[in-house]
């Protein structure tokens, strides 16, 4: 997993599997303590992401909600889409948190 | 994150070792039937299995690689790829790569990343289609989609046979162990099972996940319950699933009623033409309404709970102090002679206390031999590897064809049996098989047959290993014999003799046998190990026809049978298994031949003859054999006698080690304790020959 800030937008990209949860909890922390209001992160290199991850990106999107931060992922990449398909978490990510 | 906890890590890496030769055994049984959907599951679970510890102990490559692996298998499951020998090989060498991958970490071995990185290429483009939880680039499977490979059909075949008229609604409840993510497992895996069974709703329960700084990324938060709508039946659904309600919190209710006009007819017709129901009639609608599945006793996991692995160690210290007390118990029986003597009440209580102690000492002799008591099919499973990859490279047909894996023997001695097993095999699949078209041409099936057959006879136990090769010729190894001046000009050595001189150290010619593939065993080291087992290894041969190894050895090493012999004050035993017969011979019947030193004539036999007191430096009471016995020996294949005093008695011994508590003498395999304290050496055949004749050269050289 690879993870990148290209202007006001964070790239994640890669496999995001259970061994990149620790890594993943430690950057999403920092994204939440920068001043920014608005979080945007694009998803569109995502090969794979496992349950694991996706728990730490529901934990993630329930930390922004509770001091009132916006997160917005965008240009879902295809096998995030399956992935939360499969799960039934994609309702979960329409509606935000 | 992790604590490495390094006991634990032990037996992690114990269970890998267990756990390749289970998933080498499905696979290989795989290729042979494509159809095994059980072969399939035991490798899936298996690698499973090892990447849930690897994630465990934090050994990340090793969980990316078997990752990969197991969606491999995961996509062979769910028939979006079938098995072709391209598979077979890349997974059979995965195993080979995850061995390396233990060893290394084990700091056994180094690690060859070239080759791992390719095995992981060569998986990767097999399974060119999705990973379980990664789902990278591929269409989600829909029941429409995910149309088996005839590799499973028997699967779908049975569930057809019991599948039901009219759709079923279940209600799956999936709560998870919580360490299912540290193990290495994904519940994708499970909802993706799911959805492949009909039309899903699927609702996750995320309450349970904490905020950012409280998660603790090992542990499934994550609850779901599924609906589902299909045609498959209760029994179906869970049978499907049964690889994951074995180990988690998952309930299948059955919430749909069947069309209600069935039921009822179904129930109307049970009552008055029971006979002429049909066998996949629907249960009654009431009883399945609240029939629900519950987890099943785990059948691998199981075997966790009624068995526990223990170090040899402390088996063998067991071993050794069971045998204390059956030596302290013969010491009491001599005292109790005594006792009797001055008391013969006392005597007559003493006695009673001794048989009973007498019986249970020896049941529990026997138990703890019995806990050391392993099949020999562990030595023998790893040979089907071996025989598939030398087939592939040496384009040789060859059919293995194991019997009496099921035999018990010693686990010491399994372990020592590896290498020579596997020496004979190499050899016979070398030097025994012929290539397809030559055996055609000799009117023989293409196909190569080595039969590896054990069993129990007389206390011992004998390894046939036989091939149908070209045999091997005696005139070959005699000429190669004569050549190399291990048989002079006018011998004429017997048929097994010849044979046996295939175990001399650098025999080998091409016609006959040698070290196949250069893994530094050769047939006189094969000799040796089997010698060291106190067993003997027999050849037998026809030209053309192919060859037969007979291999006899005790079924244990800590206690054998042995004859206590005395020579002057010594009182030596003799493993029985060594001893042919024993005699008393007559004046005329022991000669001195030139060449050959001193024979006893038995039967138109003439059996060179040791005299132990001269070998041991000993005064024994008669120097006159017609006065003495010749306990005669076998040695591969060879008698010998040995000049004795008396025979005493035939009993059980416990060898204790004299390479450990003293020194290793020549002739010597060990001590035993006698009954009265006593120290009587045991006395190794093949050393004691190999000593005396020695000592003979060294007196003709003098």
């Amino acid at each position: 997993m690879e993870i990148e800030a290209i202007a006001e937008e964070t790239i994640i990209s890669g496999e995001l599997f259970y061994s990149d949860t620790e890594k993943l909890v430690k950057h999403f922390q920092q994204l939440l303590e920068s001043g920014k209001d608005d979080i945007h992160i694009d998803l569109s290199r995502v090969e794979a992401v496992d349950t694991a991850a996706l728990q730490v990106i529901i934990a993630f999107l329930k930390s922004a909600a509770q001091i009132q931060k916006k997160v917005m992922f965008s240009n879902l990449s295809e096998s995030f889409k399956s992935a939360l398909e499969i799960t039934g978490l994609d309702a979960f990510f329409n509606n935000e948190l | 994150m992790l604590e490495i906890d390094s006991k634990g890590l032990e037996i992690y890496y114990q269970e890998c070792e267990d756990l390749f030769d289970e998933i080498e055994g499905s696979i290989l049984a795989l290729e042979t039937n494509p159809k095994d959907f059980d072969s399939i599951n035991t490798a899936f679970r298996g690698f499973h299995t090892v990447k849930g510890g690897s994630a465990m102990f934090g050994l990340t490559e090793l969980t990316d690689y078997t990752h990969h692996v197991e969606s491999l298998l995961a996509s062979l499951r769910e028939g979006q790829i079938s098995i072709s020998s391209a598979l077979i090989s890349a997974l059979l060498d995965s195993i080979d790569c995850l061995k390396m991958f233990i060893m290394f970490y084990q700091e056994k071995a180094t690690m060859d990343s070239e080759r791992i990185s390719r095995n992981l290429q060569e998986i990767k483009s097999l399974g060119s289609s999705v990973l379980p939880d990664s789902s990278a680039g591929t269409n989600l499977p829909t029941p429409e989609i995910s149309a088996k490979s005839d590799a499973f059909s028997t699967v779908e075949d049975q569930s057809k046979i019991i599948e039901k008229a009219g759709v079923n609604h279940f209600l799956i409840t999936a709560r998870f162990q919580k360490n299912l993510l540290k193990e290495g497992g994904d519940p994708i895996s499970f909802i993706k099972d799911i959805k492949d069974l009909g039309k899903t709703i699927i609702i996750p329960h995320s309450h349970h996940v904490p905020a950012l700084d409280l998660i603790d990324p090992g542990i499934l938060y994550l609850q779901w319950t599924i609906k589902l709508e299909t045609e498959k039946s209760l029994e179906n659904v869970d049978e499907i699933l049964m690889f994951f309600t074995e180990d988690h919190d998952i309930s299948i209710e059955d919430i749909g009623k069947p069309p209600v006009e069935t039921t009822e007819k179904a129930i109307i017709n049970q009552e008055t033409y029971p006979e002429e129901l049909p066998e996949a009639l629907p249960l009654p609608a009431t009883e399945i309404q609240n029939s629900t599945v519950k987890p099943k006793p785990a059948s691998v996991s199981s075997r966790g709970s009624d068995s526990i692995r223990v170090a040899t160690v402390k088996l063998d210290k067991l071993v050794n102090l069971v045998g204390e007390a059956v030596i302290n118990q013969s010491r009491f029986t001599k005292i109790f002679d005594k006792v009797a003597a001055l008391d013969d009440q006392l005597g007559e209580s003493l006695l009673q206390l001794l048989d009973d102690n007498d019986l249970i000492v020896r049941e529990v002799q026997d138990q703890v031999l019995n806990i050391r008591m392993v099949p020999i099919q562990g030595v023998f499973s790893p040979l089907h590897r071996m025989v598939r990859d030398y087939t592939v490279e040496s384009g040789k047909n060859i059919r293995l064809e194991i019997t009496g894996g099921d035999t018990e023997l010693d686990k010491t001695l399994t372990e020592k049996l590896s290498g020579p097993i596997k020496h004979l095999i190499r050899n016979a699949m070398d030097h025994g098989i012929e290539m397809p078209q030559v055996r055609s041409q000799a009117g023989k099936d293409a196909t190569g047959l080595i039969a590896i057959h054990a069993f129990q006879e007389e206390g011992h136990l004998a390894i046939e290993i036989k091939d149908d090769g070209n045999g091997i010729s005696t005139e070959k190894i005699l000429e190669n014999a004569h050549r190399k001046g291990l048989v002079k000009t006018g011998e004429e050595p017997s048929e097994q003799e010849i044979y046996q001189l295939l175990f001399s150290p650098g025999f080998s010619t091409a016609e006959t046998v040698t070290d196949v593939s250069g893994r530094g065993v050769g047939m006189d080291v094969v000799k040796r190990d089997i010698e060291s087992l106190h067993g003997h290894v027999a050849i037998e041969s026809e030209p053309g026809k192919g060859t037969l190894f007979r291999i006899k050895l005790p079924l244990t090493l800590a206690i054998i049978e042995g004859m206590l012999i005395k020579v002057g004050p010594e009182i030596f035993t003799i493993p029985l298994l060594s001893i042919v017969e024993s005699l008393r011979p007559q004046h005329e019947q022991v000669k001195t031949i030139k060449k050959r030193g001193e024979v006893v004539k038995v039967r138109d036999e003439y059996i060179p003859l040791i005299r132990l007191h001269e070998l041991f430096n000993l005064i024994p009471k008669t120097e006159n054999p017609a006065e003495a016995l010749v306990i005669i020996v076998e040695n591969l294949g060879q008698k010998y006698g040995i000049l004795v005093d008396s025979i005493e008695e035939q009993q059980q011994i416990v060898i204790k080690s004299l390479e450990d508590n003293f020194v290793q003498l020549p002739g010597i395999a060990g001590a035993t304790i006698l009954g009265d304290g006593n120290i009587s050496l045991i006395l190794e055949i093949a050393g004691l020959i190999k000593y005396c004749h020695e000592k003979q050269q060294k007196l003709v050289s003098v």
